[in-house]
């Protein structure tokens, strides 16, 4: 049968049970949080009254700004979201709620229904962890690179200072910095990203040192193969499954540090809700309003679960003493 | 027959902390056209330095001290990085020891040899693979079309060898440099190799620079042989000329390490003592340690490559020609 590298790689990896239901659970919350407005929202999808067919959440319709289209004094066909309410929609009648059928997850303090701030939370989750990693993978990537092809001074140079990187407790500098340049989504996601990449530049650079000596890359520097292009095509992607499994772990912590930082108010500022900030605000009422902080710390454990699981089976996957391939 | 290669007193040094390795020291020879150059010698003797030397691929820290490279009475000691690079895989190509890990595992070895096609040949995407497609059926790989598209690992060692021969001949390099191209195969299958290098070389009139420790392999292939011995020629000539009568004491214990059907011996022969750390200067003879007719005179200077009669040439003042 024939297979790639990666397509073995995959069939190794969906063996793993755990592993493979840890993909799925990440898969989910994707699609929760690209599919957000769909699942919590206000407005139906299809509203039909009397003479016209409207859709509320694609489009905007002046006549109907003002009106809440749930109240059942609106007469016409409507087909709501799961979740009829909105992140920021204040309800001051219905206070700290008890989930039950009207809202699934209850309400917090400010008559918010957690169900919506929950799904919404989940693209804050995913944004950060994807984008904070992905700048750090880059810029470990790079300097890994660079430090391992060319060897040397360069790498002593950039070894060393990958080493002053390392000695700075990280989440304390992501702290000092958010107090500085003051607290934002973009800002979490850059600090995290510009603070992290040296687990990956460590990974890179051993992988190049080892790749560069390998017999392939002297067969292609030997059939005249520019530097560039050994880099790219011939070291490259054979340093990859490392970084591929370091950067899974990544995504994790992020979504860890970016919780904690909500948490201490640091990270994204409301109304945007974020997992981490939903349980700083809702701590005072722990006692009495248990679902306020066991959902919102349900959420994140299973997250960070579920993206440690797909690393493990991940590194499993790509370890070639552990599998038969070929 | 004109001089396609010439190396002229090759001195490579890798500096190390201790001391410097004079890994291959005063090496000279000339590759004429459509012939066959066999390098010999045990483990560690410089045969593949002084390979790596004539593409000035010698990894750090070695580094070409001394000595003069021509290809085609190019210095490719003086060339350019651009000169050497489009020399690299065109006019000089190469194959190794490791079929196993010379090609890269991520990319379809079809790719791998297109790469080379479109980078030396400027074909584009399509022609080049139609090319590469020739290429793996004239090195012997059945159904061509669908190997194309298959990764590394699903060939068998002799299979990858045929595939690096197919890459390194893609561009029709006037020189193949084929360093131990058979060593990590089993015996059937080097026999099968061997043959495909020889077939090809003569088609295609190409020189083929054949760096091995077997002596039977160069006995059947080359046209010259040069033995090597930590660094250095000791003896160069006819192939013909070496193996009917060999000249320096290593080259004939090299014969005599060849066990013989029929020949009842208790043990096998061996050359006694082991190759020296070659960055001492022995200050005479390097074999002068291990040599059955050594004696005091051998240790008072370096020896020189002494000419003999028929164009051959050995490192041994003992010898009577």
């Amino acid at each position: 049968m024939r297979k790639s590298y990666w397509g073995s790689v995959w069939s190794d990896f969906k063996r793993n049970r755990l592993a493979f239901a840890g993909l799925i659970v990440v898969l989910i919350l994707f699609l929760i949080a690209i599919f957000a407005p769909l699942i919590a929202n206000n407005k139906p999808y299809i509203y039909i009254s009397k003479n016209k067919t409207y859709f509320p959440i694609f489009f905007d319709y002046p006549e109907l700004r003002n009106i809440d289209l749930r109240k059942n004094n609106i007469k016409g066909f409507k087909l709501f979201p799961p979740v009829q309410y909105s992140y920021s929609e204040y309800d001051l009648d219905s206070i700290v709620i008890k989930p039950g059928p009207k809202h699934i997850m209850g309400t917090d303090e400010q008559g918010r229904d957690l169900a919506a701030r929950m799904i919404y939370g989940t693209r804050v989750s995913i944004l950060v962890g994807f984008i904070a990693v992905f700048i750090y993978v880059s810029i470990g990537i790079l300097i890994g690179a660079v430090a391992g092809y060319y060897g040397g001074i360069v790498d002593l140079i950039i070894s060393r200072f990958i080493e002053i990187v390392i000695c700075f407790p990280t989440f304390f500098l992501i702290l000092t910095v958010l107090a500085l340049v003051g607290p934002s989504l973009v800002n979490v996601m850059v600090v995290i990203g510009i603070t992290g990449w040296t687990g990956i530049a460590r990974i890179v650079r051993g992988e190049f040192f080892k790749l560069r000596e390998a017999d392939f890359v002297t067969a292609s520097r030997a059939s005249g193969a520019r530097d560039r292009r050994i880099i790219i095509r011939h070291i490259l992607p054979n340093a990859l499954a490392p970084v591929l499994v370091s950067a899974t772990f990544g995504i994790a912590s992020t979504i860890l540090i970016e919780s904690s930082l909500s948490f201490l108010g640091f990270g994204v500022q409301p109304p945007t809700p974020s997992w981490g900030d939903i349980l700083s605000q809702s701590r005072d009422f722990m006692d009495f309003a248990w679902w306020l902080t066991l959902i919102p710390g349900f959420a994140i454990f299973i997250t960070i679960t579920a993206y440690n699981l797909v690393g493990e089976g991940l590194q499993d996957a790509l370890d070639p003493k552990s599998v038969s391939r070929g | 027959m004109g001089k396609l290669l010439q190396v002229n007193n090759l001195r490579v040094k890798f500096p190390l902390k201790e001391s410097d390795v004079l890994a291959v020291r005063d090496v000279s020879f000339w590759l004429p056209e459509g012939r066959t150059l066999g390098l010999v010698g045990e483990s560690g003797c410089g045969k593949s330095v002084t390979a790596y030397s004539i593409l000035n691929l010698v990894s750090p820290p070695g580094i070409i001290e001394a000595g003069g490279m021509f290809y085609r009475d190019k210095n490719i000691l003086s060339m350019s990085e651009d000169e050497l690079r489009s020399m690299r895989g065109k006019e000089i190509a190469m194959i190794f020891q490791e079929p196993m890990t010379s090609l890269n595992p991520v990319f379809t070895i079809g790719s791998q040899i297109s790469e080379s096609i479109m980078l030396h040949l400027r074909m584009n995407k399509k022609d080049a693979r139609e090319y590469a497609v020739d290429m793996l059926s004239l090195v012997g790989i059945p159904d061509p079309h669908k190997r194309y598209d298959s990764y590394p690992h699903e060939f068998s060692g002799g299979m990858r060898q045929r595939v690096m021969i197919a890459m390194a001949l893609s561009a029709s390099p006037s020189i193949l440099i084929a360093d131990e191209p058979t060593t990590a195969l089993d015996v059937t299958i080097q026999a099968q190799i061997l043959d495909l290098l020889m077939k090809i070389q003569e088609e295609r009139e190409m020189s083929l620079l054949l760096i091995t420790h077997d002596l039977g392999i160069v006995a059947n292939i080359a046209d010259e042989i040069a033995v090597m011995y930590a660094g250095e020629f000791v003896e160069y000539g006819p192939t013909d000329e070496i193996f009917g009568d060999p000249l320096h004491p290593y080259t004939k214990g090299l014969f005599e390490a060849i066990p013989k059907i029929g020949e009842n011996a208790e043990r096998l022969k061996t050359i006694p003592g082991v190759v020296p750390a070659i960055s001492a200067d022995p200050g005479g003879c390097v074999f002068h340690p291990r040599c059955p007719a050594g004696s005091d005179e051998c240790t008072e200077k370096p020896i020189p490559l002494i000419d003999c009669k028929d164009g051959r040439k050995v490192r041994c003042i003992k010898t009577d020609r």
